[in-house]
C-alpha cells in the first residue's frame, strides 16, 4: 500500500469517466473495482450499526474476485450467520443486541442479492430477508420504525417513516430516496436515515417505481422519467400525518436520485429544500459509459452472455427490466432512448428552492462537469456546490466511505435553510 | 487476515483503528485515505499522516460547533481525539519527544469536548489512588430506576481509557452503568504520571472501586470488571482479591502471561530484559523506583490459581471455577461484535459459567452459559 501513488490533484475529479473508480479510500481487497466498490458501500454502513469491519472484511477475503456467484454465497453466509445471532439474542431477550444484529443482517442480505439478477430467485428471497431483518429491527427501536404502503396509481410504494421519539410533535422531515440501486431498508444507514433522527428530523426513506425492492415486490413498478408523480403520493402520505411540519419538508436523493429529486423539485411545490448527491441533469451519457454498454449499443450486433463484462451483464440483466423490457442485449436501444427521456436540461428555472449538491471526485469528469454546469444555472442564493475528495477520505460516489462527513455536510445546510 | 499493510504491526493498529468505526470514533474512508498516504513501516510517516487527519477532523469538529451543529461536532471531535491518539502510539521510542503528551492531551480534549456538547451526562471520575489520583469516566445508564448493574471497564497495555467508549454506550442501551478508569502504566496515568505497571491489580482495582461505590445508582451486588487485552490478565488478577466483583470479562483471558503470549524462541528472562529495557528506554519506570517488571510473577501465578482457582475460562482447563465469578472469554481479534456480546454477558445471574468443558479450541469466540455448555 505504501506503493499508492499518492494523487497531486486531490481537489480536482478524477481525469474519469467512471463513477466508480476509487481514489485512496478502496480498500483494495478486490481487484474488480465493482466488487471492491460495493465492498466500501457495505463496510461504510458501520458508522449506523449496518455492518462490522470484520465481518466484512473476512467475508470479503472468502470471495473469488469478480465471481458473482460466489459473492452471493459468501455474503448469504454472513447474513444468515449474523441474522442467527439476532434471533438467538431476541429469544433471550437481549433487545439491544438484537436489533444491531438485525440491522447488520440487513446490510448482508442487500450485499448477497445485490449481483443477483431480478429473474434469479435467489435475489427475491434473499431480498425478502434483507426486509424483513431490517423491520425486526426497526421494531425494537424505542420509537419503531412504520413500515408503511404509499398508494400509487392502485398499487403501492414501500418505505419507512420514523420518528425521533414517539411524541406527536410538529418536526421538519426529510424524504428520502436512494437511485438505480438500493433499497428503502438501506437508506436508513448512508442515506442519512439515521443521522436525521439524531437530528430531530422525522424520516421518510420510500422507493418509486422501478426501484430494487417496490421492483421486486411488483414487477409492473418501472421507472418513470416524470418523478413528480410518485413524489407527489409520497408528500400526499406525509401530509396525513400530525408529527409533520408541512413547510419544512425536505427531499434528498442519492445516485439516479441526483436525476429524479430535482425533477420532482421542479414540479412538484410542496418540497421546501433538496440534496442532490450528486446532480445528473442527465443518465444516459453516464450510465452508458460507466456501465461499459457503449460499445455494446454501437456493436448493433447479438452479443452473447460469456462475452459480456460483469458491468454489462449488471445493466442487461438488472437494468433493463426496472424499465419494463426483457432482460436481453438487443433491449437495450429501447433502453437508451427511455434513459435520454431523463434529463433535466431546461428545467434550471423551475428549481427554485435552496438546493444543495454533493458531488465526489471519483465520480469523474463528465458527471462532475454536468452537475456544475447545471448548478450554475440555478437560481436560489442558498444554493450551494460541495466536491469531496480523496483528502477527506470522501471521493468515491456519493461518499461512500465517510458518512459522517456527508452527513454533516447535508443536514448542517439543511438545518440552516431550515431556520430561516 | 493482512488488510492494509505488509506489516503486520501497522495492519493491525489500523484495523484496531477501523473497528471503531462502529461507534463513531472513525470513519473507513478516513482510516483508508490516510493509511494509504502511510509508508509501512515508518513510524514518522505513520505520525505525520495521522496528525493530518486528526487536525483536519478537529478543524471540522470546531466549526460545527462555532455554527451551532452539535450532533455533527460531536461525531467530529470523537474521530479527531481517535486520529489524534493513533498518531501518538508509534511515539515511545523517544521517551523526551513532546509530541507523546502534547498529542495525547489534544486527543483527551477532544474526547472531553464532545462529552461537553453531548446530550449524554457523562462524568469525568478523578479516583483516588496511593497518594495521588487515576482518571476515569462514568457513564450512566439512562432511564433507569433503581440502583442498577455497573461494568467497571479499563484497557490493557497500551490502549486509553477513551477507547471504552464503545463497550460503555453497549453498555449503558442494555441498562447498566459503565466506569471506566487508566490504572498505573495505562494511558494518561503512565504519560503524565509516570507511575509503571504493577502486577498486583488488585490494588488499583480497589480504591477504583471504593470509588465506584460512591457513585449515584451504582448496586454494590452488581459490579463487574472487564479488561481487554493485557487487561485480560489484570481484570481477572484483581476479581481474585477484591470479591465486591459479582462477574468479570477477560478479553482475551490471560492465565499466564509468558505462558500464553511467548513469542517463539524468548525465554521469559529474554523478554523480562527486554521489557525493562524498553520501559527504560522510554522513560515509563523511573530508575530509583523498585525494578519494574510488568509481568505476573510465578508467585502470583501460584496465589492467583489459589484465590482464583481458574481467572479466565480461556486459558484453563477444568471444571473447578468459581461459580459466582461468571466469564467471558474472546479470541481472535474481531472486535466489532465484542462490546454488545460482553455486555450481554455480565449481566449478572444471567450468567454462569457450565461446567464441563472448558478446553480452550480454535473456535474465534466462545462463551458459556447455563445448559449450553460451550458454544459458538
Amino acid at each position: 500500500m505504501s506503493s499508492t501513488p499518492s494523487s497531486e490533484k486531490a481537489h480536482e475529479p478524477f481525469e474519469t469517466t467512471n463513477a466508480q473508480s476509487a481514489g485512496r479510500s478502496a480498500p483494495g481487497v478486490f481487484k474488480s473495482q465493482t466488487f471492491d466498490f460495493q465492498l466500501m458501500r457495505w463496510l461504510s454502513q458501520t458508522t449506523y450499526s449496518g455492518a462490522e469491519i470484520g465481518e466484512c472484511f473476512s467475508t470479503a477475503h472468502l470471495i473469488d474476485d469478480g465471481n458473482t456467484d460466489s459473492w452471493l454465497q459468501e455474503w448469504s453466509k454472513t447474513a444468515r450467520r449474523v441474522e442467527d445471532i439476532a434471533r438467538d439474542c431476541a429469544r433471550r431477550g437481549h433487545k439491544v443486541s438484537a436489533r444491531e444484529a438485525f440491522l447488520r443482517a440487513t446490510t448482508y442480505y442487500e450485499a448477497a442479492f445485490f449481483y443477483a439478477a431480478s429473474r434469479d430467485p435467489r435475489k427475491r428471497e434473499l431480498y425478502l430477508h434483507h426486509r424483513d431483518c431490517f423491520r425486526h429491527a426497526g421494531a425494537l427501536f424505542d420509537s419503531p420504525f412504520e413500515p408503511v404502503e404509499i398508494p400509487y396509481q392502485g398499487r403501492v410504494l414501500p418505505g419507512y417513516f420514523m420518528r425521533p421519539d414517539n411524541s406527536a410533535t410538529t418536526r421538519k422531515t426529510v424524504m428520502i430516496i436512494t437511485g438505480g440501486d438500493g433499497t428503502a431498508e438501506r437508506l436508513y444507514f448512508n442515506g442519512g436515515g439515521a443521522a436525521a433522527l439524531r437530528r430531530g428530523y422525522n424520516v421518510l426513506c420510500f422507493e418509486g417505481p422501478g426501484q430494487t425492492g417496490a421492483h421486486l415486490l411488483d414487477p409492473s413498478l418501472t421507472f418513470r422519467y416524470d418523478w413528480e408523480v410518485p413524489t407527489a403520493t409520497a408528500i400526499d402520505y406525509l401530509l396525513g400525518r400530525p408529527e409533520v411540519d408541512a413547510d419544512r419538508i425536505a427531499y434528498v436523493g442519492y445516485s439516479w436520485g441526483g436525476y429524479f429529486v430535482p425533477r420532482a423539485a421542479a414540479f412538484e411545490k410542496r418540497i421546501s429544500a433538496c440534496i442532490a448527491n450528486c446532480l445528473a441533469p442527465e443518465i444516459y451519457r453516464p450510465v452508458v459509459q460507466t456501465m461499459e454498454v457503449e460499445q455494446l449499443l454501437a456493436a448493433g450486433q447479438p452479443i452473447t452472455d460469456d462475452q459480456l463484462t460483469t458491468k454489462q451483464r449488471y445493466s442487461i440483466e438488472e437494468g433493463l427490466p426496472r424499465f419494463g423490457f426483457e432482460p436481453k442485449a438487443e433491449n437495450l436501444t429501447g433502453w437508451a432512448e427511455m434513459l435520454k427521456q431523463m434529463t433535466l436540461w431546461g428545467l434550471e428555472d423551475k428549481i427554485t428552492i435552496p438546493l444543495l449538491n454533493m458531488s465526489a471526485a471519483g465520480e469523474g469528469k463528465l458527471m462532475y462537469d454536468n452537475a456544475k454546469a447545471f448548478f450554475d444555472a440555478l437560481p436560489n442564493p442558498r444554493n450551494r456546490f460541495v466536491l469531496t475528495n480523496e483528502d477527506q477520505g470522501a471521493e468515491l460516489h456519493t461518499q461512500r466511505g465517510n458518512s459522517s462527513l456527508l452527513h454533516q455536510i447535508q443536514f448542517d445546510w439543511l438545518d440552516e435553510v431550515f431556520a430561516d | 487476515v493482512r488488510v492494509f499493510f505488509d506489516d503486520s504491526q501497522f495492519d493491525f493498529q489500523t484495523l484496531r483503528l477501523l473497528g471503531s468505526a462502529g461507534s463513531g470514533d472513525a470513519e473507513a474512508g478516513e482510516v483508508l485515505s490516510t493509511a494509504a498516504r502511510i509508508t509501512a513501516g515508518d513510524f514518522e510517516s505513520w505520525t505525520a499522516q495521522w496528525l493530518a487527519t486528526a487536525r483536519r477532523v478537529h478543524h471540522i469538529a470546531g466549526e460545527c460547533q462555532e455554527r451551532g451543529h452539535i450532533v455533527s461536532a460531536v461525531q467530529a471531535y470523537l474521530r479527531a481525539a481517535n486520529y489524534y491518539r493513533v498518531a501518538e502510539f508509534y511515539l515511545h521510542g523517544d521517551p523526551a519527544d513532546s509530541r507523546i503528551r502534547q498529542l495525547s492531551r489534544t486527543a483527551r480534549s477532544c474526547f472531553r469536548a464532545a462529552l461537553a456538547l453531548d446530550q449524554r451526562d457523562v462524568q469525568t471520575l478523578v479516583i483516588p489512588y496511593a497518594g495521588t489520583t487515576l482518571p476515569g469516566y462514568y457513564y450512566p445508564a439512562t432511564r433507569t430506576s433503581g440502583p442498577a448493574a455497573t461494568l467497571v471497564a479499563h484497557t490493557g497495555f497500551d490502549g486509553t481509557e477513551e477507547e471504552l467508549r464503545a463497550i460503555a454506550l453497549a453498555a449503558n442501551v442494555r441498562g447498566m452503568h459503565c466506569a471506566t478508569f487508566e490504572g498505573p502504566g495505562q494511558g494518561a496515568v503512565v504519560r503524565e504520571q509516570g507511575l509503571p505497571f504493577r502486577p498486583d491489580w488488585e490494588a488499583v482495582v480497589t480504591p477504583v472501586l471504593d470509588h465506584v461505590l460512591t457513585l449515584p445508582g451504582v448496586d454494590p451486588e452488581r459490579i463487574a470488571l472487564l479488561g481487554l487485552s493485557f487487561g485480560g490478565y489484570l481484570a481477572p488478577r484483581a476479581a481474585a482479591f477484591d470479591h465486591r466483583l459479582s462477574a468479570c470479562v477477560a478479553n482475551g483471558g490471560v492465565f499466564d502471561f509468558m505462558a500464553n503470549n511467548r513469542p517463539a524462541g524468548m525465554t521469559r528472562v529474554r523478554i523480562a530484559l527486554a521489557c525493562r529495557l524498553v520501559s527504560r528506554r522510554a522513560g515509563l519506570h523511573p530508575r530509583r523506583s523498585r525494578p519494574a517488571d510488568p509481568l505476573p510473577h510465578p508467585g502470583d501465578r501460584r496465589r492467583s490459581r489459589t484465590r482464583l482457582r481458574r481467572p479466565s475460562v480461556g486459558a484453563v482447563r477444568g471444571t473447578d471455577l468459581r461459580e459466582d465469578l461468571p466469564a467471558v472469554h474472546g479470541r481472535g481479534g474481531r472486535r466489532g461484535p465484542l462490546p454488545g456480546r460482553l455486555a450481554d454477558a455480565v449481566r449478572p445471574a444471567h450468567v454462569r459459567l457450565a461446567r464441563g468443558d472448558t478446553e480452550p479450541d480454535d473456535r474465534d469466540q466462545w462463551r458459556m452459559s447455563p445448559g449450553e455448555g460451550t458454544g459458538p
